[in-house]
């Protein structure tokens, strides 16, 4: 499929909306507004116009044409952060316990309880763990419980909400 | 958190956007887009921009392809008229075409249009 095709294999007002969402999330979760100045929308339009220029490889991609721009956009932004990492922390804070000391089991434990301190339910809390085994894709987890897979979404909206407050609670602890 | 929780959470947070259906979406941005009517202005933009760039890059492909079955037909070089002739088998409309030499630009552009003009670039420097 060539790049005419696959943009036209795809709703890109669609995908646009998702990779700005994506973008979104990604700044709110360093606790950022924009890129430096440049807002979330800027990024994912310059993103397209580097892949229609051919600057990123489509022909070589061995997936969807919407992964490929996900898997792009994730590559600038993870980018952008090292650039500028001496202004912007591209990290959740740490966990203030010696982390040499305890294992990844601990942590995985650590911070399920402050998800459940800050009122995550049990729903909320299965999610964690199942991104913790490593099953991160919406749809596998909603098979794997037998419920829709719109649940799932709500779900993991909720404990996005959820996770920049333990990230304060884990600063406060310090 | 720099370790592998970070990581995960990271990558279920990637495919939670990578897969979430247009209704999560839009209920997601409602929150976080300011100006709704500029949003949309710029989403406009960007798709414009983004059909105007792949049609320039795809033309700008046809006719660096065109040029390079012209000259390999005029210098006679064996491979890519091979190649240009199992392309014209495959087109109805040149099937029966016998004289290279008579195809016009317009002519190669028409029969190679609907390929994969990257992979046959490839296979034209290649060979």
């Amino acid at each position: 499929m060539n790049l005419a095709e696959a943009l036209n294999s795809i709703d890109l007002d669609e995908v646009i909306d998702s990779l700005n969402a994506y973008a979104i999330s990604h700044l709110k979760s360093v606790g950022e507004k924009n890129f430096d100045g440049k807002e979330p929308i800027d990024l994912v339009s310059d993103l397209i116009l580097k892949v229609m220029e051919g600057k990123r490889d489509w022909n070589k991609a061995q997936c969807s044409f919407r992964e490929f721009l996900f898997g792009c956009l994730k590559s600038e932004i993870s980018n952008f952060f090292i650039t500028n990492k001496n202004i912007h922390a591209d990290e959740l804070p740490e966990i203030p316990i010696n982390e040499y000391s305890i294992n990844i089991e601990e942590k995985r434990k650590q911070v399920s309880d402050l998800l459940k301190q800050e009122g995550a339910e049990d729903e909320e809390l299965i999610v964690f763990e199942y991104w913790m085994e490593g099953i991160y894709k919406p749809s596998e987890i909603a098979k794997d419980l037998g419920i829709e897979v719109k649940r799932i979404y709500n779900i993991i909206k909720r404990l996005e909400r959820r996770l920049p407050k333990i990230q304060m609670q884990i600063i406060n602890i310090i | 958190m720099k370790n592998e929780i970070k990581n995960k959470i990271g990558d279920a947070l990637f495919n939670f956007y990578l897969e979430a259906d247009k209704e999560t979406i839009t209920d997601s941005l409602k929150k976080d887009i300011q100006d709704p009517d500029e949003y949309v202005k710029k989403k406009k933009q960007i798709i414009f921009l983004a059909n105007a760039t792949a049609n320039k890059k795809h033309n700008e492909y046809l006719f660096e392809l065109a040029n390079k079955f012209q000259e390999a037909v005029l210098l006679n070089i064996e491979k890519p008229i091979a190649v240009l002739k199992q392309l014209i088998l495959g087109n109805p409309s040149f099937a029966l075409y016998n004289n290279l030499e008579k195809l016009s630009k317009e002519d190669i552009i028409e029969i190679i249009k609907d390929k994969n003009l990257v992979e046959l670039l490839e296979q034209l420097d290649k060979k």
